[in-house]
């Protein structure tokens, strides 16, 4: 039984594996005897024994960087959701707050930095700042969209059932309705932070994953930030297969492509 | 006619479109509607029947005149009114027991009653023991039974149904006519059923209004005499439907 989930699974994953470990075989041999220089390409070997070394840093770094991120999402959501609902749901709001939205959003969070720093000085605030600021706009944007394009029809079930006042009709129709919507903003925002989570860090004094990865690279040891590299990209991977578990399983259980 | 449950009176609807003329959907329209009674509205397509009836939901402003309920003014959506829609109109968040729960969440139903209520109106649909299936895993008719259950739960006296039948194959919509017919009997409720379809109209109603087309206007009320249940195939029965439809055939042709 247990052989045969085995085979099952190496069919399934067979060849990814296969392409991983030649991607591994060739960069080891390309770093050890081609480049031959551990500064510009540490070999596959050398992280390894990295990433071992640094097996007792690696979770404090990993929960000051879940710190950072996760208040900048947190905010996010609690200033995002609500502006987008009321930008999807009253037209006046639409019009009073959308030109300040779309003058804001093209500057690139990293832009914010030097405020930043100014304002939040060299703390765990201004880390999750910039992450909120990459964060804001995509769960913004969604929520609103998702609150514009409540089908008419439901909201009219809804007012003839005797849900007539707005804030019913948000709650109890527009906001299940837009949280297909809201969860993509909030999935893409996810993705956005994270990768403002290194240079959101660079300049803080503490730590993070982020911070010791351009720490390391300070200290020229270049085995150690491919050792953070990774684990900047397998946890944001994990981040967001969580996240998709927890919608699609609690969340939107009710549609039918997924279900299904 | 019994009592005057629903009254229509001299309803005009004028849509405004910017740069074109103004249309006018619906044109001095006024009609009484018993306590109780089965009333079918049919026309020609355009001819502002589904306006008329979201009018008298209160979903719709009427540009002219007032619709009144046991005397009062009532141009609101308001309790002693439920609306079925041609689309369902189902929570596809909500699980079936809670889309007939969603009305009872706004009026003063303690939470006690309400698994009562529920109960009471699936089994009227005869839906029982799909409580927890969400919309997508039940077929066009079944869904229109939640709907039904879901307006019936808030208990209206006057039921609107907006070609709620429309949108299902023939035999669906022939056993579900006869549910609706027997619901009725059941509950006693007031039900105006706009329908584009003239068989139906004749099966269920006690009258059958025909609207003229664009701009509507009152053209004739059929009543029905048949006793029920009626005989699709019987003489008298395919004699009504056929002067109905020689009516409605009349201003399709003055299109």
């Amino acid at each position: 039984m247990a052989k045969n989930r085995l085979i099952a699974y190496l069919q399934k994953r067979g060849l990814g594996i296969i392409s991983l470990t030649i991607l591994i075989i060739i960069w080891q041999l390309l770093s050890v005897f081609v480049i031959k220089d551990f500064f510009i390409l540490p070999s596959f070997s050398a992280v390894v024994v990295s990433l071992y070394r640094l097996g007792r840093e690696i979770p404090i770094d990993t929960l000051i960087s879940f710190l950072h991120f996760g208040m900048g999402i947190a905010v996010a959501m609690g200033l995002g959701v609500p502006i987008g609902a009321i930008m999807g749901w009253f037209r006046i709001a639409d019009r009073i707050i959308d030109p300040v939205v779309e003058l804001i959003r093209p500057i690139p969070p990293l832009a914010w930095i030097p405020f930043a720093i100014i304002w939040f000085g060299l703390t765990h605030g201004s880390a999750s700042f910039i992450i909120f600021v990459g964060a804001i706009f995509p769960i913004l944007i969604n929520t609103y969209a998702g609150f514009r394009g409540t089908p008419k029809v439901l909201v009219e079930a809804a007012r003839v059932l005797g849900c007539t006042k707005n804030l019913d009709l948000m709650r109890s129709v527009a906001l299940p309705s837009a949280l297909p919507s809201v969860a993509a903003g909030v999935r893409i925002a996810m993705g956005i932070g994270w990768m403002c989570l290194v240079a959101a860090e660079i300049f803080g004094r503490s730590s993070g994953l982020g911070y010791k990865l351009w720490h390391y690279y300070q200290l020229h040891q270049m085995d150690n930030v491919i050792a953070y590299m990774i684990i900047l990209g397998l946890i944001g991977y994990l981040l967001d297969w969580c996240f998709r578990r927890f919608a699609e399983e609690r969340l939107l259980r009710w549609r039918e492509q997924i279900v299904a | 006619m019994s009592q005057v449950k629903l009254q229509v009176e001299n309803i005009t609807k004028e849509f405004v479109n910017k740069g074109e003329e103004n249309l006018i959907a619906l044109s001095d329209v006024s009609m009484s509607v018993g306590v109780g009674e089965f009333l079918c509205i049919v026309g020609p397509s355009g001819c502002g029947k589904t306006t008329l009836l979201r009018i008298i939901a209160g979903l719709e402003t009427a540009t002219n005149g007032n619709i009144y309920i046991d005397g009062k003014i009532m141009n609101e959506p308001g309790p002693e009114k439920g609306l079925i829609f041609q689309e369902f109109a189902l929570f596809p968040w909500r699980n079936v027991e809670k889309n007939i729960e969603f009305g009872l969440q706004f009026t003063n139903v303690p939470q006690t009653a309400r698994k009562e209520i529920i109960e009471k109106y699936l089994k009227m649909v005869s839906l029982t023991g799909w409580e927890g299936r969400y919309p997508y895993e039940l077929s066009g008719g079944m869904k229109q039974r939640v709907a039904i259950a879901r307006a019936l739960a808030t208990e209206p006296e006057i039921l609107l149904m907006d070609e709620p039948f429309g949108a299902l194959d023939a035999q669906t919509r022939n056993i579900l006519q006869d549910e609706l017919l027997r619901i009725w009997k059941e509950t006693g409720k007031t039900i105006i059923f706009v329908s584009h379809n003239i068989e139906e109209a004749a099966y269920l109603g006690d009258r059958v209004l025909v609207l003229t087309a664009r701009p509507g206007r009152t053209k004739n009320f059929h009543p029905i005499g048949l006793p029920r249940p009626r005989d699709r195939s019987g003489s008298e029965f395919v004699k009504v439907r056929e002067s109905i439809l020689k009516e409605v055939m009349e201003e399709v042709n003055d299109l």
